[in-house]
């Protein structure tokens, strides 16, 4: 008897926990146990897509991401996971349709308060597209543009930052940022995090520009390739096959946007587009730099 | 049993009490209240409106992935007399100290805490 009113107590606790967990969204926190902060670094990223169910299957095959559904009220919302660990967010949007938002990867950067970095962001030319919010697990998060239009999401993460350690396969590795100009661009981003800017070789079209906090680079500013585009980020997901995870890309209902390719790290990068249109980049990355590699 | 209710009531009423502080300031997590902006029941993506993206056009040599760490300083006269600009004005931004090494990704193990590369002095 004695056990089974324990057991009712334990189950009327649990109970209410779960009734305030579930009050509103609860997303999960980025990292379990808690750990530093890590300013400028691609931390987080979200898809848009039309399909959440190709889009888990897609990502799922592709990177060996498992997905938890989440409550966001009207919308469906999964969070994607590697080994247990949280790694993106998948947000359906509606059909694809004239005007309709464009299925597309959102970047986030760690900001260490989203409050002063969104005023910079706004001081120095960028728009606000989502005011800033705290969500009581995940953090505080806002969306805005860089003044030639970029989308990108500035996130102070409750619980930390993924460390600063070798991405495993299937975690994210680099972003790049293509904008009509690195120059200007560089000095935007570098004004809002702070980060530190280094030249980069490469002889097409224009200067590649390097962000590095906390002395690591963080992401590449790259001229618009091509003049029909708008400015955006790109995130990449380090694979150990860039070809094979190409191919089974293709396979699995995605088109490749730019083949397999040596990049100046001395591997392979490539961008694919998931089924719904949504782009993202793949790049490998061996544990020692390659006789050879490309500077 | 009947002696047990009592048990089970407060029970009860201390799970309520539980419950709300959890819904009011995050208890559970540990965060202060001004952290936390309530409970939400919508999440408002639509920021994609606007001009598509238009994705690849990558030429040959264009370069996206970041550099390895080989331990040599940068050199911004070396960049193809780029910075600073011909027409006798700087970057816009803040270029990083000549000299300084140019950085990398993380590559240290998981657990492992390394950090990147050093700086070093001018």
């Amino acid at each position: 008897m004695r056990r089974g009113a324990l057991m009712l107590l334990c189950i009327g606790a649990l109970t209410g926990l779960d009734s305030a967990a579930g009050a509103g969204i609860e997303f999960p926190p980025l990292l379990q146990p808690a750990g530093p902060e890590h300013p400028g670094k691609l931390i987080w990223a979200e898809l848009f897509t039309p399909d959440l169910n190709a889009a888990e299957h897609f990502y799922g095959q592709l990177f060996g991401w498992s997905f938890r559904d989440i409550a966001i009220g009207q919308r469906a919302y999964a969070v994607a996971s590697l080994d247990g660990a949280p790694i993106a967010g998948f947000v359906q949007i509606g059909a694809r349709r004239p005007g309709s938002p464009q299925p597309a990867w959102l970047t986030f950067l760690s900001v260490p308060n989203v409050q002063l970095a969104g005023e910079a962001i706004l001081a120095h030319g960028g728009k606000e597209l989502s005011a800033p919010h705290a969500y009581r697990l995940r953090g505080k998060q806002a969306v805005y543009t860089d003044p030639q239009g970029a989308v990108f999401a500035i996130l102070n993460s409750h619980s930390g930052d993924p460390p600063d350690v070798l991405a495993a396969p299937g975690e994210w590795i680099w972003s790049a940022l293509v904008t009509r100009d690195p120059d200007s661009g560089a000095a935007f981003y570098q004004q809002v995090f702070g980060f530190e800017v280094f030249p980069l070789q490469s002889g097409v079209r224009g200067d590649h520009l390097m962000l590095a906090s906390e002395q690591f680079a963080r992401a590449s500013v790259n001229p618009l390739p091509r003049d029909d585009s708008q400015p955006h980020w790109v995130d990449f997901v380090r694979v150990q096959d860039v070809n094979r995870t190409a191919e089974t890309a293709t396979n699995l209902g995605g088109r490749i946007l730019v083949a397999p390719h040596a990049d100046r790290h001395g591997g392979t990068v490539a961008l694919v587009a998931d089924p719904s249109g949504a782009a993202i980049g793949v790049m490998d990355w061996t544990e020692t730099s390659p006789p050879g590699a490309a500077k | 049993m009947t002696r047990l209710l009592p048990g089970a009531a407060l029970g009860l009423v201390l799970t309520q009490l539980v419950s709300c502080a959890g819904g009011t300031v995050g208890v559970s997590a540990g965060y202060p209240e001004a952290y936390w902006d309530g409970p939400d029941y919508e999440y408002y993506p639509d920021y994609f409106y606007g001009p598509p993206v238009v994705y690849g056009g990558w030429a040959p040599g264009y370069y996206v992935a970041p550099p390895r760490w080989d331990g040599h300083p940068h050199d911004w006269d070396g960049h193809g007399g780029r910075y600073p600009h011909g027409d006798g004005h700087g970057p816009r931004f803040r270029p990083a100290p000549e000299g300084r090494a140019v950085p990398s990704i993380p590559s240290g193990p998981r657990g492992g805490g390394m950090r990147g590369a050093p700086a070093r002095p001018r």
